[in-house]
């Protein structure tokens, strides 16, 4: 008995989907609430990029903690500024920051622990040398010291963040591609007589890049909160500057009187927090046992 | 005769609605081998784990279930507690992970007899290791598990799920840690036992020289019950013939005569550490063109650390090792290794894993279309045609997935084939056809190097066989 194919024929988008990564985590049940949640919050981000319904950062003292209404859904705060509008305006500012970081500290823990894990010999033992001068202090204080060197502000606070970060993803792609490269499937490669380029990026990168991400999804809500605690302490983004964090710490003073200041930025880093880390989970299910996180 | 066992109407229904096990009825007399056979995902081990109640909080059980006339099918959790061990013994798939590595042996088997609150003394561990063959039971229970090999762990086991003289021992796979010679004493000390035992296996041959009856189990049905000499003169159900199948002998080989020959070891070894840690002890080896030869070994005989000279990975330390020109091309000497799944790139679909050989530098250069066409041809050879070609291989068996590996190993016709342990993963109708593919591989000409434990199989796949170590 023989069998055939018809490779002219090419598979249908649901079979397509269903081997894609993204088809994967939108059939997972908790993926998929992820993703609506993440796909949400991106497009309230993007709104609030273009447009606000009041302006987020003029006063305007009549209106001072109002409490939520059909003109003022999130209510306002003690300067009577819109708290629906400030929470658009902050949204790019809290996420996209988390996101930024995150890619630039996988991208560069991606690459240096691979070249390290890969190359081997002198370049791992040098590259490995700067992670772990780097891993010897501690990340939030290392933040600190660099946010002391540039001074603060939002761009200083994202670089102080990929310093402080980007160590630890570099040792952990390391030893991802140390894994990777005896696995049965490298060897037999390399008997075959594949090119060290085609092994290194078929065979190794991929699964390195996989599970890192996982690793830096589940990474992202903790970001956030980093992120939202220097705003915080007033070291990231200055007034009068809206970002998630920036406006939980202006509504220490006044939560009492007007909870909806604190409710409405702790409820966004709240959804964010939820919507990566259930996203990160449904990665690491859907890539199944090669996974380590 | 009373029945050790009734099960009527049984079906497990795990959460999310899977049903493993569908309405299966069948009983165990008092002191008879009741085997139940299947693939992988027929259903085996939830039986199992139901008989024993172990079957979880969440999974839900129906039908009639009595042990020793005692209905147990509302059993509460203590009433299965006192139960195991009193009325029902178990003997896990694994010896070594089922015991405490922490602990030693005789531990384990004191352990049947503590659970329960009895006194247990030395001398009655002693006596119950001894009736299953243990030699110098006094020093050799105060060992750990790692100290004992997997067959005499198993009859420790054995010796530790009878302490207490169950009527009837349910042992999941009992032997599918072991090589042919220790799992048949393993089932021998089962059946010294004199009490009934339901088997759980896949592996036909044992089952066939050991059941008084089978149960063949298909996707959570029970196709078919009959002894042994029936199934196997009159087989009805298809699922039971394609398990049979694994019993049909090869095709008688002729080995080629005078093969040229294309890899030479002469007196070789391997040390370490400034030769203080001997990894191969001096070997002498020959491999000629087509021929089958086989390496066996016990584990740390250095059978891996001959594969890796073979390959190339690896130097000798001292001796000669000769290579002919047949072998120095790249792509010459494809492996095949012991774990299937990982020797495929887990992101690809299996048809680029085939195909990647048709990439190394020396092979001229193919458009995509043509290295399809030449991966679906080589999964055709292997008995894949069925397969989708983009399947990855963690939606594959492990069985397939190890034919997948020989096509990749075979799509270039290489002048040596290597293959570590093949078929140490495999389920024994998977280990047939693998045989069957690597035979046919040396008809083609290629050399097979076949690295494996089990003597019985290279006996039978093989045309020479070289020992190692001992």
């Amino acid at each position: 008995m023989s069998f055939s194919f018809d490779l002219t024929r090419p598979p249908s988008i649901s079979q397509r989907m269903s081997r894609h990564l993204l088809g994967q985590l939108w059939r997972h049940k908790s993926g998929r609430v992820g993703l609506i949640l993440g796909l949400f919050l991106f497009v309230f981000a993007m709104i609030g990029f273009v447009w606000t319904p009041h302006d987020p950062n003029v006063p305007h003292y009549i209106s001072a903690l109002k409490a939520p209404s059909f003109a003022h859904p999130f209510g306002t705060d003690a300067t009577g500024r819109d708290m629906l509008s400030r929470s658009l305006d902050g949204a790019h500012r809290s996420l996209g920051a988390a996101l930024l970081v995150l890619s630039a500290v996988f991208l560069i823990g991606l690459l240096i622990g691979t070249a390290a894990g890969v190359i081997g010999g002198v370049v791992d033992m040098l590259l490995m040398r700067v992670v772990d001068i780097a891993m010897t202090l501690p990340g939030l204080v290392l933040a600190f010291a660099v946010l002391g060197i540039l001074g603060p502000g939002f761009v200083n606070l994202l670089i102080a963040l990929i310093i402080a970060d980007w160590a630890w993803y570099a040792r952990l792609a390391r030893s991802l591609a140390l894994g990777a490269r005896s696995k049965p499937h490298v060897t037999a490669a390399k008997l075959a007589g594949i090119s060290q380029w085609r092994i290194v990026l078929g065979h190794i990168f991929p699964g390195v890049a996989l599970q890192l991400g996982v690793v830096a999804s589940l990474a992202l809500g903790g970001m956030i909160g980093a992120i939202s605690g220097f705003s915080f302490l007033g070291l990231g983004v200055q007034p009068p500057h809206a970002e998630w964090g920036a406006l939980l710490a202006d509504s220490r003073l006044y939560f009492a009187l007007a909870p909806w200041l604190l409710i409405v930025p702790a409820g966004f880093i709240f959804l964010s927090v939820l919507s990566a880390n259930l996203v990160g989970n449904a990665l690491r299910d859907v890539a199944g046992q090669e996974t380590i996180a | 005769m009373t029945a050790a066992l009734i099960c009527e109407d049984l079906s497990v229904r795990y959460p999310g609605g899977n049903t493993p096990v569908r309405n299966v009825s069948f009983c165990v007399s008092a002191g008879e081998c009741f085997a139940l056979v299947g693939g992988s995902g027929a259903g085996k081990s939830s039986i199992a784990r139901a008989l024993l109640g172990l079957h979880g909080a969440g999974a839900k059980i129906t039908g009639a279930l009595s042990l020793n006339g005692q209905d147990m099918s509302r059993a509460s959790a203590d009433a299965w507690r006192r139960l195991r061990g009193r009325g029902v013994g178990f003997v896990a798939q694994n010896p070594w992970s089922s015991c405490d590595p922490l602990r030693p042996v005789g531990d384990h088997v004191a352990e049947a007899w503590r659970c329960h609150g009895l006194p247990v003394t030395w001398q009655a561990i002693a006596k119950a290791l001894t009736a299953l063959d243990i030699p110098n039971v006094g020093s050799r229970q105060r060992q750990y598990p790692h100290t004992w090999s997997g067959g005499m762990l198993q009859r420790a086991s054995i010796a530790a799920a009878s302490a207490l003289t169950p009527p009837i021992v349910i042992a999941d796979e009992p032997t599918s840690a072991l090589d042919a010679d220790r799992a048949q004493k393993v089932l021998d000390a089962l059946r010294a036992l004199g009490c009934a035992v339901l088997l759980i296996s896949h592996d036909m041959d044992l089952v066939m020289r050991n059941a008084d009856r089978i149960g063949v189990l298909y996707q959570g049905l029970l196709v078919e019950t009959d002894t042994p000499e029936v199934l196997l003169k009159a087989p009805a159900h298809q699922e039971t013939r394609r398990l049979l199948g694994a019993l049909e002998p090869l095709p008688p080989r002729q080995a080629p005569a005078n093969p040229t020959p294309l890899i030479r070891l002469r007196d070789v070894s391997v040390a370490y550490k400034r030769g203080q840690v001997q990894a191969l002890k001096p070997v002498d080896l020959e491999v000629g063109e087509a021929e089958i030869v086989g390496i066996q070994g016990a584990s740390g005989s250095g059978k891996s650390t001959l594969l890796r000279l073979v390959m190339g990975l690896e130097a000798p330390s001292r001796g000669s090792l000769w290579r002919s020109e047949a072998l120095t091309p790249r792509g010459a000497l494809l492996p095949i290794f012991q774990d299937p799944i990982g020797s495929l790139v887990p992101h690809w679909p299996v048809w680029r894993s085939v195909a990647e050989p048709l990439l190394a530098k020396n092979q001229s250069r193919r458009p995509v279309k043509e290295r399809q066409e030449r991966a679906l041809e080589a999964l055709n050879t292997v008995g894949l045609g069925s397969i989708s070609p983009d399947a990855r291989p963690s939606e594959l068996s492990v069985g397939q997935c190890q034919r997948v590996a020989i096509a990749r190993a075979t799509i270039t016709q290489p002048a040596l084939i290597v293959a570590d342990e093949p078929t140490s993963a495999l389920d024994s109708v998977s280990i047939q056809q693998v045989s069957k593919l690597l035979r046919q591989a040396a008809e083609k000409g290629t050399a097979v190097l076949l690295v494996s434990h089990d003597k019985g199989f290279l006996n039978r796949m093989a045309d020479r066989t070289i020992s190692l170590g001992g």
